[in-house]
C-alpha cells in the first residue's frame, strides 16, 4: 500500500502542469563556458579565490546607481594607486554599479579573499567580477595569468582593446581561448556573445569581468567601484566567543538585507588554510559556521531534537548520509542557525553552539562586524 | 565547444527539458527550486555534453547529473537551508486525493535528500537496486539501506494509514530488493 501511496504521489506531481519554465539554455551554456575554465585552472591544484555574489537589484538599490553609468568612486582606481596586497575578508573591496536589465537575484552571496575577491550573481547570469591583488596576475604576450596562493588559477587570451575604465584600458577576453594562441585569432573571437573585459583597475592589479556581451560589460564595468571604502563592512549575527587563538575566519558569504550587508554564512578556520574552490564554505576546513539569520531556514524534520541553552536544535551526523556532523536551530533568539563542522571534528556543533556562540538577535543594528570576539 | 555541438546540445535540450524539470521537481517539491536545479544541471550536462553524447542513454546522462547535482547541492549547507521546508508542496492534488496525497508528498519531502532520491528512481521511474545505485553513484547495498530508511520514516510520519495496509512483496514490484521493513 505504502509504495502505491508514493507512486500515486509523484505522478500525480509529474503529471501537473508546468509553469513556463526559468531555465534558459542560453544561460547554461555561458556559464558552463566559465565554470570550464575556473574548472580547468583549479584542477592544476589552485586552491582558489574567495568566492561571492553580489545581487544585482539589491545591490544597486543599496549603493544609489541603478541604470546610469557612474565613474568608479574612491581613490584606489586612480592612476597611480596602486592595487592591495591583500583584500580583507571582512569588507568586500568592490561592488557592482549597474547590472543588465533583467538580472534578478533571489539569494545574494559574496565571498570575500585574500589573493583575490570574486562576486557573481546567481546561476542564471553569469556575471562575475574577479579583482585580484597586486602581483597575482601577469601580462605576458596577450595572455593575462593570474594565480592565487602561487597557484595559477585564471588566463585570459587578451583580445582586442574596446575601451577604457576609469582611464585603464580595458580588453575584451575571450572564454576559451588557452595559454599561447595567437592574438589574431584573439581578435576574432570578439564577435562571441560571451567574454569577459579585463582592465587594471589599479597598478598590479587587474579585474576580470565575465559578461554577457561586450556592451554589458563595459556599462558595467564603468559602474563598479573598488576601493576600501566602496562597501560597508560585513556584519555577522553570531560571533564566537572563548575558542582558541588561531581559530580565523576564512571565508565569508554575504548578501543584502535592508541596506545592511550580512553575512549569510562563513568558515572557520584553526591557522590559515585554503578554502575551497570558489571559497565556497561549503567545502571547509574545520569547522565551518553557517548562518542564516532570517526566516526562511527550515531544519530537517527527520532529523532528532533536542535542546540547548533553552533553543530547540536539531543534530545529527556523522551518519551514512551525512558526512559531517550538523547541527540545526530553527530560531535562535530570532536566527536561524546552521553549524557544520568538517572534516576534522575538532569540536562537536553543539559544543559549539551551547559554549561559543554569541547570539545577537535578529536585528542589524546589535550585529558585529568581528565575527569572534 | 563548436557551434554544431552547441545547436546540438540546444536542441536536446530544448526537448528534454520538461522531462528534466519534471525529475526536478519531484526531487525538490517546488517550482522554483527545480527550475534552478534544472539549470545547474543542464550547465553541468554541457561541460560534460561529449561524454554524454557518447553515453548509451543521452537521457540517463542527464537524469544522472541532475540528481547528482541535487544531491550535492544538498550537501551544501545553502541550499538545504534555503529549500527545506515542512511546508506542503506547491503541486496541486486532484480533490478526490487531496487529503492522502498531501500528506505522501509532505512527508516524502521532509525525508532526507537521498533518501528521496531513492524513492523518485526506484518508484517513479522503476530503476531497479543496481540502476538507481550507478545514478546516485554508491553501492547497491547503500540503495537498499536509504529505500528502507526511507519507507520506515513515512511509516512513521503517515501512522497507521501505511501501517494497517502493508505493501506487497517486494517480488511484485520487479525493483530488486526493496525492504519493506525497516
Amino acid at each position: 500500500m505504502l509504495d502505491q501511496m508514493i507512486r500515486r504521489a509523484f505522478e500525480q506531481m509529474a503529471g501537473s502542469d508546468q509553469p513556463p519554465a526559468r531555465v534558459s539554455i542560453t544561460h547554461a551554456i555561458r556559464r558552463a563556458r566559465v565554470q570550464r575554465r575556473r574548472q580547468a585552472l583549479t584542477a592544476a591544484g589552485a586552491p582558489v579565490l574567495a568566492a561571492g555574489a553580489v545581487v544585482a537589484i539589491g545591490l544597486a538599490g543599496v549603493i544609489g546607481l541603478t541604470g546610469r553609468a557612474q565613474a568608479p568612486a574612491g581613490g584606489s582606481t586612480a592612476g597611480t594607486a596602486a592595487a592591495p596586497r591583500y583584500f580583507s575578508l571582512l569588507r568586500p573591496y568592490a561592488a557592482f554599479g549597474w547590472l543588465p536589465d533583467g538580472t534578478s537575484l533571489s539569494q545574494t552571496r559574496d565571498g570575500l579573499g585574500q589573493d583575490a575577491l570574486l562576486l557573481w550573481g546567481r546561476m542564471d547570469t553569469h556575471t562575475q567580477l574577479a579583482i585580484y591583488a597586486a602581483g597575482r596576475c601577469k601580462v605576458s604576450g596577450h595572455t593575462l595569468r593570474c594565480n592565487v596562493a602561487g597557484q595559477p588559477i585564471a588566463s585570459q587570451a587578451l583580445g582586442g582593446l574596446v575601451g577604457d575604465v576609469d582611464g585603464h584600458r580595458a580588453y575584451w577576453a575571450s572564454e576559451h581561448l588557452s595559454i599561447g594562441v595567437s592574438p589574431s585569432l584573439a581578435r576574432r573571437t570578439l564577435h562571441l556573445t560571451a567574454g569577459a573585459l579585463c582592465w587594471q583597475y589599479a597598478r598590479g592589479g587587474w579585474a576580470v569581468l565575465d559578461a554577457p556581451n561586450l556592451r554589458d560589460a563595459l556599462r558595467m564595468a564603468v559602474s563598479i567601484r573598488i576601493g576600501p571604502d566602496v562597501s560597508p563592512p560585513v556584519r555577522f549575527a553570531l560571533q564566537l566567543t572563548g575558542v582558541p587563538a588561531d581559530w580565523q575566519v576564512n571565508a565569508v558569504a554575504a548578501g543584502w538585507r535592508d541596506g545592511i550587508l550580512y553575512a549569510t554564512s562563513y568558515q572557520i578556520t584553526v591557522g590559515r588554510a585554503d578554502i575551497g574552490p570558489e571559497g565556497d564554505p561549503s567545502q571547509p576546513a574545520t569547522p565551518s559556521v553557517q548562518i542564516g539569520p532570517g526566516s526562511k531556514g527550515a531544519c530537517p524534520q527527520a532529523e532528532p531534537s533536542t535542546v540547548i541553552n533553552g533553543y530547540p536544535v536539531r543534530l545529527w551526523g556523522p551518519n551514512e548520509t551525512w558526512a559531517d556532523p550538523e547541527l540545526c536551530a530553527p530560531d535562535a533568539d530570532g536566527l536561524f542557525v546552521w553549524i557544520q563542522v568538517s572534516p576534522r571534528p575538532i569540536i562537536s556543533p553543539a559544543e559549539m553552539f551551547g559554549h561559543h556562540l554569541r547570539l545577537l538577535g535578529p536585528d542589524p543594528a546589535h550585529w558585529t562586524t568581528q565575527p569572534i570576539g | 565547444m563548436s557551434a554544431g555541438r552547441d545547436a546540438e546540445f540546444t536542441e536536446y535540450v530544448s526537448a528534454r527539458l520538461p522531462a528534466l524539470r519534471r525529475l526536478a521537481l519531484l526531487l525538490c517539491h517546488n517550482w522554483h527550486g527545480a527550475d534552478d536545479l534544472a539549470q545547474a544541471a543542464i550547465t553541468k550536462l554541457y561541460l560534460h555534453w561529449g561524454k554524454a553524447q557518447a553515453s548509451d542513454s543521452v537521457d540517463a546522462y542527464a537524469r544522472t547529473i541532475l540528481v547528482r547535482e541535487f544531491l550535492h547541492e544538498r550537501r551544501l549547507g545553502w541550499a538545504r537551508r534555503v529549500t527545506l521546508t515542512d511546508q506542503p508542496p506547491e503541486v496541486a492534488a486532484s480533490e478526490a486525493d487531496k487529503d492522502s496525497s498531501l500528506d505522501v508528498r509532505a512527508a516524502i519531502a521532509a525525508l532526507p535528500p537521498r533518501q528521496r532520491a531513492v524513492l523518485v528512481l526506484r518508484y517513479h521511474y522503476d530503476l531497479n537496486v543496481d540502476q538507481t545505485a550507478n545514478v546516485l553513484g554508491c553501492s547497491a547495498g547503500t540503495v537498499k539501506s536509504q529505500t528502507a530508511r526511507a519507507l520506515a520514516a513515512l511509516r512513521r510520519t503517515l501512522g497507521t494509514t501505511a501501517d494497517a495496509e502493508p505493501g506487497p512483496s517486494c517480488a511484485a514490484h520487479n525493483h530488486g530488493e526493496i525492504t519493506s521493513n525497516a
